[in-house]
């Protein structure tokens, strides 16, 4: 394979460029101290004199594995000893963006996917210019050199990169670089340790919460208790004369106590009562909320309709209606009415940020999946120049999505300004971190099915009415675009197709949730197809096979239907499937029952998944299951309820995080690929819902329409 | 008012300062700089914060350090790895990679350990039911093959 560098990516500034540098450096100070020189060009990659190799990673760390995964892309093409090589995660860097994304950033399941070209030239072109500087000290063409595991050799000549790597990086960066094809991978496909797991181990590794700098305050929040809403303050309680509070200040969402530590915050935080101002926002109570979201999607609201996918890819949505209406004017339907609830993220790590502002500079260390937006942000509330701006990254203790929004970087930067010349680390309570948040948005859903005379769905009509995530985001939100926080297309061949989205305003603070809309319309969608095929009384699997023409699912099933086939037979159980299509690949989960006296039990949960090209098998399996079980606890008994738009729940027991009592096993089958890398990190969660209502209704259950199964009554174990 | 307390911590005597009613974990992670024992939630449900104390399996988080004595024995993760750092759990636990985010890891650790001193040959279900620690991540699977291959390499 031959790929041309665009020479233009190698400037600095520019968007989705690759960039390198190379130098040879006998020191061994990290390359982020002042002192050493730095390239505009040296972004990702370093290659010290003593043959250390040094990757910095631009994207966040916080589970999914993408700290070792993205090294070994780079080392792929780099050639280098993967014992030399060490991976710090970078800073705020805006010549590190996602390409797949807009910006340095973390969602989507876009690392792998957004970096793989990227990392690979990079790589790549790297190991050219090393080979240049070899051949050019033996006087041998390039040609006749090769590299193994670090080293240069041609013939009986051999040096390592280290040795090369002051030459190679006076050299210019190649125009066109030869990648590897994939058979000859030795990293991509190969299981490795994870660097950065004997850190995790020992309690070494350092998340945001574990930021200690000299001289440092801390800072803990007192918010009101309502999730939305203008806080003020009613009464300080005495929290600014507290032995060891240093200030009170207001800050975004509530007020500040900043002391010498985090437990005198705390306590004088707690002294504090926050109420909030009077306004007029209406419906206030989350079953309110749901009630009017499921009056929303139903035909009395037709008028807010808005066109997803129309019938014969129409745009028109009046003329999509129309044509849905005659397309199942004839034959049998089934129509139901489904909602899912508002859900919590709850990352183990509660949101922290330490920052420090000095009269010319702001430095921040923050956990998060936005650096980019985080340093905007800082550049924006301190008036300081971009450059005078610094942001460095922390391992985050689960992210989820909810460290993509910058709410407690902002509360972070107002305490350091407070603070002038000390470093402030500002640290949530889990209280807080439960009641707010940025919700799962909640969703109701309106599905209508046609069918021919042999049952199969012919015409399939969705509406999902819900909170707009990207509405929220103004700078990304185009009204003429379909809401891809809202709607996905099914990827089912029913012949007529008609998708309508009905964004609802609400004061709920809402935003992404790993999987974002595939939690809620996998579940719509696989389990109307699951009643589709017990009414026409057809196995579900087949029933499914049946309506899918894409052979990549359609493996992912049967090799699914092969795997459970072993514990069919298991006495007093029933099992249900669902499958999730999504990040460039496909997951099918199937999972084991026993419901007795309304006592639910998970006995087992099968998954198979062809994620295209997989960097790292075994992490792409844990991170399948991470995602069931990301997905399962909510599944099971997962809601935030607002009552006076105070949040009804506080922590992981009430919000429905899968507890460790409950915690079936889980047997993962990737499938061997060809298609290019496929997001792992969101494609677990959304199916095991559906699975597991589909596996209750099997069972001679209730069929469950509306989540948390909870709700209908079962005893659930989570 | 802040007061001072001698506290025995990975076997070394020290005095700390702290309000009365200040949970140790604070302590541990802000006046002695062991921040490898976390906090997740504050009110004992969650396991970040695990730790031994004499020998015992401890939440942190809801003991306040003035009712700890000077001479009982607290350890952390960072005085299991400085004291045992061939440590079975530990091993087994780098062997299967066991970490996603790992911010739960250090308190699974601490519990897993205490928990085959309690049970040294533990099958499926008791693993299930001795391990007490939530994990966001969703490693429970990962965390109980390690502490079988624990008690493999521990046995052997
Ligand atoms: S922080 Fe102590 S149990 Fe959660
Ligand atoms: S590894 Fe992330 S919470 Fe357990």
């Amino acid at each position: 394979m031959n790929i041309k560098i665009q020479r233009r990516e190698f400037l600095k500034g520019s968007v989705g460029l690759t960039g390198l540098f190379l130098f040879g450096c006998s020191n061994q100070k990290p390359v982020d101290t002042e002192d050493v020189i730095r390239s505009e060009l040296g972004v990702y990659l370093n290659i010290f004199s003593d043959g250390r190799v040094l990757f910095e990673t631009p994207n966040a760390e916080m589970g999914q594995g993408t700290y070792d995964a993205l090294a070994k892309i780079l080392v792929e093409e780099l050639d280098a000893d993967w014992g030399k090589v060490e991976i710090t995660l970078s800073g705020a860097n805006a010549a590190m963006a996602n390409p797949k994304l807009f910006g340095q950033v973390t969602g989507n399941s876009d690392a792998v996917r957004g970096y793989f070209p990227v990392l690979r030239n990079a790589g790549a072109a790297a190991r050219s210019m090393l080979i240049q500087a070899a051949a050019e000290r033996w006087n041998v063409p390039s040609i006749e050199c090769t590299t193994e595991n670090g080293w240069v050799i041609s013939g009986s000549n051999r040096a390592s990169y280290g040795d090369l790597s002051e030459a190679a990086g006076k050299l210019s960066i190649p125009e066109n670089v030869t990648l590897k094809q994939a058979s000859e991978f030795k990293f991509i496909g190969h299981d490795f340790p994870r660097k950065e797991t004997a850190t995790k181990i020992t309690g070494e590794a350092i998340f945001g919460i574990d930021v200690m700098l000299p001289n440092m305050l801390t800072a803990a929040l007192a918010m009101p208790a309502e999730a939305w809403g203008k806080p003020k303050m009613v009464d300080d309680g005495g929290a600014s004369s507290v032995d060891g509070v240093k200030a009170v200040i207001p800050v975004f969402g509530g007020f500040a106590v900043i002391a010498d530590d985090f437990w005198t915050a705390k306590t004088a935080a707690e002294k504090i009562s926050v109420g909030i101002e009077e306004d007029d926002v209406q419906r206030n109570s989350s079953a309110e909320i749901q009630e009017h979201l499921s009056a929303m999607s139903g035909p009395q609201y037709d008028e807010h309709g808005v066109l997803f996918a129309g019938v014969n890819g129409g745009k028109d949505l009046a003329v999509s209606r129309v044509a849905f209406r005659s397309a199942i004017s004839n034959g049998k339907t089934l129509k139901l009415q489904q909602s899912v609830p508002f859900l919590a993220h709850g990352a183990l790590e509660p949101l922290c940020c330490t920052a420090q502002f000095d009269t010319n500079k702001l430095t921040l260390w923050a956990p998060t999946q936005t650096p980019k937006g985080v340093h905007a942000l800082a550049v924006k509330l301190s008036g300081l120049p971009k450059d005078s701006v610094e942001v460095h990254r922390t391992f985050l203790g689960g992210g989820f999505g909810r460290k993509w929004h910058t709410d407690f970087i902002q509360q972070s930067i107002e305490t350091a300004m407070a603070m002038p010349g000390r470093p402030v680390k500002l640290i949530w309570t889990r209280e807080q971190d439960t009641q707010h948040d940025f919700y799962r948005p909640a969703h109701a859903s309106h599905v209508e099915m046609g069918f021919d005379d042999n049952g199969k769905i012919t015409a399939w009509k969705n509406v999902i009415a819900g909170k707009s995530i990207s509405k929220t985001w103004s700078a990304f939100y185009k009204p003429e675009a379909p809401d891809r926080t809202l709607h996905k297309v099914p990827l089912y061949d029913f012949k007529t197709i008609h998708l309508e989205t009905r964004a609802v305003d609400s004061p709920v603070p809402i935003g992404y949730w790993r999987s974002v809309s595939h939690a809620h319309t996998c579940f719509f969608t696989e389990a109307a197809i699951d009643e589709a095929a017990t009414t026409w009384d057809r196995d579900p699997l087949e029933y499914r096979l049946e309506h899918l023409k894409d052979e990549r699912p359609r493996r992912v099933l049967k090799a699914l239907q092969e795997l459970m086939s072993k514990s069919e037979n298991d006495a007093g159980t029933s099992s249900g499937i669902a499958l999730m299509s999504g990040y460039d690949g496909f997951c099918a989960v199937g999972v084991q029952i026993t419901l007795a006296d309304q006592n639910l039990d998970v006995n087992k949960i099968w998954a198979v998944a062809d994620c295209g090209l997989v960097i790292d098998p075994e992490n792409a399996k844990r991170q399948i299951e991470g995602g069931i079980f990301y997905g399962l606890g909510p599944a099971l008994d997962g809601k935030i309820e607002f009552d006076e738009r105070k949040v009804q729940s506080s922590y992981f027991n009430d919000s429905g995080a899968s507890s460790p009592f409950a915690a079936p096993l889980v047997e993962i089958k990737l499938l061997p690929s060809d298609a290019p890398p496929g997001g792992i990190g969101e494609l677990g969660t959304p199916a095991i819902a559906p699975a597991l209502c589909n596996a209750i209704a099997a069972a001679g259950g209730p069929r469950i329409r509306d989540l948390p199964i909870s709700k209908a009554g079962l005893r659930v174990r989570v | 008012m802040k007061q001072t307390y001698q506290l025995k911590i990975n076997g070394k005597s020290q005095s700390v300062r702290a309000a009365p009613g200040t949970p140790l974990l604070w302590v541990l992670r802000e006046q002695v700089q062991l921040t490898g024992t976390k906090y997740g939630c504050g009110v004992g449900q969650c396991g970040a914060c695990t730790i031994h104390i004499d020998g015992k399996v401890q939440r942190s988080c809801v003991l306040p350090v003035d009712a700890i004595g000077p001479d009982q024995e607290i350890v952390t993760i960072e005085g299991l790895v400085a004291d045992s750092p061939d440590h079975p759990v530990l091993l087994a636990w780098a062997e299967m990679d066991v970490p996603q985010c790992g911010y739960c890891q250090t308190g699974q650790i601490m519990a897993a350990t205490q928990f085959l001193n309690d049970t040294p040959k533990p099958n499926t279900d008791e693993i299930r039911a001795g391990m007490m620690n939530y994990c966001r991540c969703g490693t429970y699977n990962a965390i109980a093959a390690a502490i079988s291959r624990a008690a493999d390499l521990g046995n052997k």
